[in-house]
């Protein structure tokens, strides 16, 4: 754990990362509908679901994935309804796929690459849920027109992320520097954000 | 980006199109069942299978039951029963039917007319 001036900015960086979360969740929710596409969004609060895995362990992204959409629903006006539901579905597969492929692709795959694959799982666990709950499988034909979305929406909040990140240093000093230091390794490998 | 990442890029397009081809094949393979289907039984065997669009005002379809003839008419979409052997004529009473679902039962006569189909209804709510 280390030391209590360790363990308070810890504790300050992921009340941040919900706090932000939050607030990224409500405004995506005011934003038009991206396309004639149901789904199709920009997955702004992906990029607080990528800070936290970047910088901290699996529970902790937990607590702020959870909190973000809880939090997010209720201000929102969402909270546990059908709404509700897919925007946790999305939340916990994008969250659950990016943290296997920072996981096992560590050192090969990048910010972008890790932000494609959890826009594409987003879309993917929400058809799911949206299957059960209509009870109908037919809106699976509207799967390809999302995957070929959730490349430029994907693309743009990596490099959102990337940025974000690099602005703010002493977010990933904290815990598992190394990791983070291969990920950056990485990204300078990216010309667009140079 | 790094080369895993192109690999994304690129297996996430071939899926999309993988997908979206063999959706539409499948679509156009069963064009026909999209159009809701007039089917009219006798006994529960189906002796009429009709595409609702194919119907025309004023075709008549002459159908064997068990007390004699009942007279099926066609309609723009829709079709209702005219004339029925039976006793009571409800099912003559019923009027018109056009949706998927919907069903004129002439139980003396045993015959059965239903429209097979996917009803048209909408996605309502917003994913969010």
């Amino acid at each position: 754990m280390g030391t209590r001036e360790e363990q308070t900015r810890r504790l300050l960086y992921l009340s941040l990362l919900v706090a932000g979360g939050t607030v990224l969740h409500v405004i995506e929710s005011y934003l038009p509908a991206l396309g004639a596409l149901p789904g199709a969004k920009l997955g702004l609060a992906n990029i607080v679901t990528m800070l936290a895995l970047m910088a901290y362990p699996p529970a902790d992204v937990w607590k702020v994935v959870g909190l973000r959409v809880f939090l997010g629903s209720l201000l929102g006006g969402t909270l546990l309804t059908t709404t509700f539901f897919l925007s946790s579905a999305g939340a916990v597969g994008s969250a659950i796929v990016m943290m296997l492929a920072l996981k096992w692709g560590k050192g090969v795959i990048s910010t972008v690459g890790i932000s494609i694959l959890g826009a594409v799982a987003h879309n993917l666990s929400q058809l799911i849920v949206a299957a059960f709950l209509t009870h109908s499988w037919g809106i699976f034909f509207y799967l390809p027109y999302l995957l070929l979305f959730a490349l430029p929406t994907g693309y743009f909040i990596g490099i959102l992320t990337r940025l974000i990140r690099r602005a703010l240093p002493s977010f990933f000093s904290v815990e598992s520097a190394g990791n983070d230091k291969n990920q950056q390794d990485l990204d300078h490998q990216c010309g667009i954000c140079q | 980006m790094t080369r895993a990442d192109k690999l994304v890029i690129v297996g996430v397009l071939v899926a999309a199109t993988l997908l979206g081809s063999s959706f539409w094949l499948w679509k156009a393979h069963n064009q026909i069942t999209d159009v809701p289907q007039v089917i009219i039984e006798v006994n529960g065997e189906i002796k009429e299978q009709i595409p609702l669009t194919e119907l025309k005002p004023g075709k008549q379809y002459q159908i064997q039951g068990v007390l004699g003839y009942s007279v099926v008419e066609g309609g723009e979409n829709k079709v209702r029963m005219v004339e029925s052997p039976c006793p009571d004529k409800i099912c003559v009473g019923m009027g018109w039917i056009e949706h998927p679902g919907e069903v004129i039962v002439c139980l003396p006569n045993r015959v059965v007319v239903r429209i097979i189909g996917k009803s048209n209804t909408k996605l309502d709510g917003i994913s969010q």
